[in-house]
């Protein structure tokens, strides 16, 4: 077995989107708790809940309302250690911006992207995931999730494109960047993550899939990683009812819909083929395993014990 | 306090606050800063600070670059680096006044929680503190006088200010309140409102020699009173007649700098030497020297204002 459970790390997922798909419209009420300063007070709670759980790692999330130092504070005192950030970029034209590509609202269209380098740097970390963007308002979130909906080959050109300045961006900060499909983005389908992965040179850009995000869409994920192995970098690992997967995708379902059925599971719960896929990795893989409960069917300290078990029935203890 | 034993650092301001045509009084008025071609033009401007004669320079992370962009321009210039510098929005300026414990709220003050970062990822202890210099506000064209006076928005900015210094606080950073022209905190009796409002335990006092003195207010007074409070200044030297003029004329803020408010220090007719001797002998801060628009090339006003140190401090 290659992976052994110092491998594994979490998002605190489980405690911060339990309310998702529930938005009165009022800006900090998206359901996404770390956008909250009210966060501030319960993140020491939920990080001492992860390590008590089992976890050595936890996700890289500096909320916006925080500074590097007193994150890095946090983070010690918890116990735990950090692995690679997530960082998502749109295309200005879906924000009602027109770039002409060298102008200063371009420039700066990059700056959140600068931001979790720094972030990343300042925790020790040289590798960050990269998607798509996922804004409410899009066709893939509002009326159909993981089919590929709406596809379109010049924009997805363009994604590759705004994907490819975001690797430079955070190449030259000296952060390695990792591709990341996720379901209602315009990286979607195995077929654009492909495409994408093809458009952007392997030297700036790895892989870092969602393993249950492509199951979503109905993609084969132990041959997807075997395939990919030498690329990957790091993954994300989700469970799910893959028989309301394949429903959501016969009948065109909004992303939020899917997601406030029992959908999302704790690792193991569910049907995605998740320890077969992980088998397919290089012997040497010294990457982040971040698994992810988007929405928790239970109780969120619960719901991470239940993800440890998991780790701990599939896994080795690693040499430490 | 012996001019000889104070530390100077230079703001690149010279090469910042530039108009567009540098012939043309009536051509834009830059900020390059801001500017994401500055990014690569900095490292040469931060070279050649260090080649005046200064060896510290005010901390200034772009917002175009990260800390550690950053500090790898600071370092390979061979300089350290003094205080920076924030500002604090009046909420009224900019439409709704919102309550404590509200999203916007927390996040009106995101700007000098990255100002602490800053500061703490350089080691910095102290910080410049004040009123938003807002282009569109009435004092912007009526500066220097205490135009526009109103005491609740005084208060309001008193109260913002205070919330403001409590986030620096618990960061660790502590804030010197910063009197600028062109703002809510511009005259003696704003600043000291602040000042008296908010406990020295909690914030220092960090003066602009120059816009004190562009208000009409004795510098040299005002350090003196304030000496137990003063935690570092800026100093800038000025027209003194285009000074009164701005006050007694009604010169916009913007006028007066295109017509050469700013000089390099020994070219205006500030006291600066007598000033800075106000300073208590227990003063351990920084002085950092603006030239807001520069009298001559920036590199070249750089060098006159390293020799104007050079000069003072007989070193």
């Amino acid at each position: 077995m290659t992976l052994t459970q110092e491998h594994f790390s979490l998002n605190t997922l489980q405690w911060i989107t339990v309310s998702l798909g529930e938005s009165t419209g009022e800006p900090g009420s998206v359901g996404w708790e770390f956008d909250r300063s009210s966060f501030l007070a319960r993140q020491p709670i939920v990080l001492a809940q992860v390590r008590e759980a089992g976890f050595s790692s936890v996700m890289l999330e500096v909320l916006p309302t925080q500074t590097l130092q007193t994150y890095a504070q946090v983070v010690k005192e918890s116990g735990l250690r950090v692995s690679p950030g997530y960082v998502h970029i749109g295309l200005p034209e879906e924000f009602g911006r027109v770039h002409t590509g060298e102008d200063e609202e371009h420039f700066r269209w990059f700056d959140k992207i600068r931001r979790r380098a720094e972030e990343s740097l300042y925790l020790g970390l040289d590798r960050v995931f990269l998607a798509a963007d996922m804004a409410p308002g899009r066709p893939r979130i509002d009326v159909s999730a993981a089919a590929g909906y709406a596809y379109d080959r010049a924009r997805l050109d363009r994604v590759a494109n705004i994907i490819g300045e975001a690797a430079a961006v955070l190449q030259a900060e000296g952060v390695t960047p990792a591709l990341h499909n996720h379901v209602g983005t315009w990286i979607e389908t195995a077929a654009e993550y492909e495409y994408v992965l093809e458009a952007v040179p392997s030297s700036v850009l790895a892989a870092g899939p969602d393993l249950g995000h492509l199951a979503w869409t109905g993609s084969d994920v132990v041959e997807w990683v075997a395939a990919h192995a030498d690329r990957i970098s790091d993954l994300h690992v989700k469970d799910m009812d893959l028989q309301l997967a394949a429903a959501a995708r016969r009948t065109p379902t909004p992303y939020f819909d899917v997601m406030a059925q029992r959908f999302f599971l704790e690792p193991g719960l569910g049907d995605v083929p998740l320890v077969e896929a992980l088998a397919g990795l290089p012997e040497d893989f010294g990457g982040t395993v971040l698994v992810e409960v988007d929405k928790p069917s239970m109780e969120p300290f619960a719901s991470a014990k239940t993800s440890w078990s998991w780790i701990e029935d599939n896994f080795p203890k690693g040499v430490s | 306090m012996q001019i000889k034993n104070l530390r100077f650092a230079l703001n690149a301001i010279q090469w910042i606050n530039v108009k567009e045509d540098p012939n043309d009084l009536e051509s834009a008025s830059l900020w390059r800063f801001a500017d994401p071609t500055f990014v690569a033009e900095y490292p040469e401007v931060l070279g050649e600070i260090r080649a005046a004669g200064f060896d510290a320079t005010m901390m200034e992370v772009l917002a175009t670059q990260t800390l550690q962009n950053f500090a790898g321009m600071v370092e390979q210039a061979g300089l350290k680096l003094a205080p920076g510098y924030v500002q604090v929005p009046l909420m009224s300026d900019h439409g709704d006044r919102f309550e404590k414990g509200t999203f916007e709220r927390a996040h009106w003050f995101d700007g000098v929680r990255r100002r602490a970062e800053e500061s703490n990822f350089f080691g910095l202890k102290t910080v410049f503190l004040a009123a938003e210099v807002n282009y569109l506000a009435s004092r912007w064209e009526r500066p220097a006088i205490g135009h526009d006076f109103s005491q609740d928005r005084l208060d309001e900015m008193t109260e913002l200010i205070d919330e403001a210094v409590d986030i620096l606080n618990a960061e660790g950073v502590r804030p010197g309140l910063h009197n600028h022209v062109g703002t809510w905190i511009e005259t003696e009796y704003e600043y000291e409102h602040v000042l008296n409002s908010i406990g020295a335990d909690r914030l220092g006092v960090s003066f602009d020699i120059g816009h004190l003195e562009w208000a009409g207010i004795s510098a040299k007074d005002a350090i003196t009173k304030w000496a137990d409070r003063v935690q570092d200044l800026h100093l800038k030297d000025l027209d003194l007649e285009i000074a009164r003029r701005t006050r007694e004329v009604g010169l916009s803020y913007e006028r007066a700098t295109d017509l050469g408010l700013y000089l390099e220090p020994g070219i205006g007719g500030l006291d600066l030497v007598g000033t800075l001797q106000a300073l208590p002998d227990d003063f351990d801060g920084w002085i950092i020297i603006e030239v807001d628009r520069a009298s001559m090339d920036p590199a070249a006003s750089a060098r006159h204002t390293a020799g104007w140190v050079s000069e003072v401090t007989g070193s």
